[in-house]
């Protein structure tokens, strides 16, 4: 399951998308919406997103980790407008028969995500604001 | 050929719109991203672009009804 929205995150969707009987391992990443970034405060922060584009990135991406390891599930779910601090803006969950592919599947999963998927991240500070990349 | 532009994140900002129009003599995404510059809109090299939902070079050929992207640097995760 992949999806761009503006809803907030669902560890629990996540969770229940891959579980499955024949997966020992679960891997979950979440990111979240921290209160900083280069020494300054963060106060609040937007996301917008491509969605049409993005979530066909993720779909390739899934389609990629289920080539290249053995997995039961992938889920990709992006949370896009406004959030605030602590919010979930990231929930990737795999699942695998074991640990290792899971982990490896989860960490390839973020980090091509953060490369490739057509995502902006607007941060606002006590003054000013910028688009923050990478 | 007319073709439709989308902008995205701080390109959208920088031109106070999400989309616009070209008219193009060549029909290629290159060709689309000049008409766009011409326009007075700076676009760094770091820009990557897509045709309708999937990244393109500049050579890539667009057709009628086709839609071509600027995709500033990206900051999801």
């Amino acid at each position: 399951m992949i999806k761009v929205t503006t809803d907030p995150l669902s560890i629990d969707e996540a969770y229940a998308a891959v579980k499955r009987p024949d997966c020992g391992a679960v891997a979950l990443f979440v990111g979240t919406v921290r209160d900083h970034h280069d020494g300054k405060a963060v106060k609040s922060l937007s996301y917008s997103a491509f969605k049409e584009m993005a979530e066909k990135e993720f779909a390739k991406i899934a389609a990629d980790a289920a080539a290249t390891w053995a997995l039961g599930a992938v889920y990709i779910a992006h949370r896009t407008g406004p959030l605030a601090i602590g919010d979930a803006s990231v929930v990737i969950a795999v699942s695998s028969g074991h640990r290792a592919e899971a982990f490896e599947a989860c960490r390839y999963a973020i980090e091509t995500l953060k490369k490739t998927a057509p995502i902006w991240k607007e941060e606002f500070y006590d003054q000013g604001k910028a688009w923050v990349t990478g | 050929m007319k073709v439709s532009v989308r902008l995205f994140g701080p390109l959208a900002e920088s031109a106070s719109t999400s989309s616009l129009d070209v008219d193009v003599d060549l029909p290629t995404v290159g060709a689309v991203v000049e008409a766009v510059a011409k326009t007075g809109l700076r676009i760094d090299p770091s820009v990557k672009f897509a045709l309708n939902t999937d990244y393109a070079g500049a050579e890539a050929v667009v057709r009628d009804g086709d839609v071509v992207s600027l995709i500033p640097p990206v900051g999801g995760g």
